[in-house]
């Protein structure tokens, strides 16, 4: 994972951004994904689980149990609060830019006027 | 012509074999679900598009995931490399005489296809003792467990 001073890359932050909705299964988590970012951003399961698999592994992400009634097949994962922290912190970073770009009059609603 | 669901799913399951091990052992029955849901609904919601974008997408993982895993792998990179190199000696020996390649001709000219069992033995020498296992993580705390 990069460090704390990084951006996130753009599969990690949307998989994060998904699952701080509530603990998901890998195909959900796709859905999920393209809904959110409203179709810009799709990926398939081989950047989804080499990415899910790198979350659980520094403990961004963890597997829970799921549902009782779940297909067995399927795995569910939960953010951990590590994982809360690096999602919150890159929506800080966002949202710094954001008001920066703002302040510039370089936000594109405010830079036509 | 749609590849039908089912030899798609045998497809992406050969294509999962060439990934690397770690990620076949603990999410490639996951990924082959994933995988056979994403491309039904791709197919119910846009028809022949759909498909055409997931396989896209799957072939364009697989150049940028498991390609580079395989190859940084003796045991795949120098098949892979004699393969060619036989391919284009047998192309260069069945070529119509006169003005060829030049490449071909200097590859027709070092390698034989009477080298081959030279290239195998090579090749027998290249992969003893070896895997394919490149996802080239950090060694791992035991994942925690289950809340």
């Amino acid at each position: 994972m990069p460090p704390p001073d990084q951006p996130l890359p753009p599969a990690v932050f949307w998989i994060l951004f998904a699952l701080a909705g509530g603990d998901n299964h890998g195909y959900a988590i796709m859905r999920e994904i393209r809904e959110l970012s409203e179709g810009q951003f799709e990926m398939g399961p081989a950047t989804l689980y080499t990415n899910i698999q790198r979350l659980v592994v520094s403990q961004w992400v963890t597997e829970v149990p799921g549902p009782e009634d779940r297909d067995p097949r399927r795995r569910y994962y939960r953010i951990t609060e590590t994982g809360k922290t690096a999602f919150h912190r890159e929506m800080s970073r966002m949202e710094s830019l954001v008001r920066k770009s703002k302040a510039l009059r370089l936000w594109p609603a405010e830079s036509k006027s | 012509m749609t590849i039908p669901l089912p030899r798609s799913s045998r497809i992406y399951a050969f294509l999962l074999a060439l990934y690397p091990a770690d990620l076949r052992r603990n999410y490639g029955p996951e990924m082959a679900l994933v995988f056979a849901e994403h491309l039904v609904a791709a197919r119910r919601e846009h028809g022949l598009r759909g498909v055409a974008r997931v396989w896209r997408q799957t072939i364009g993982e697989f150049l940028r995931l498991a390609l580079p895993g395989c190859l940084s792998n003796s045991a795949v990179r120098v098949p892979a490399i004699a393969s060619l190199v036989i391919l284009t000696s047998l192309i260069a020996a069945l070529t119509p005489r006169g003005a060829p390649d030049p490449l071909i001709a200097f590859a027709a000219a070092i390698l034989p296809t009477s080298n081959l069992p030279i290239i195998a033995l090579l090749c027998m020498w290249a992969c003893r003792g070896r895997a394919v296992d490149s996802l080239h993580l950090t060694p791992t705390a035991p994942p925690p467990s289950p809340e």
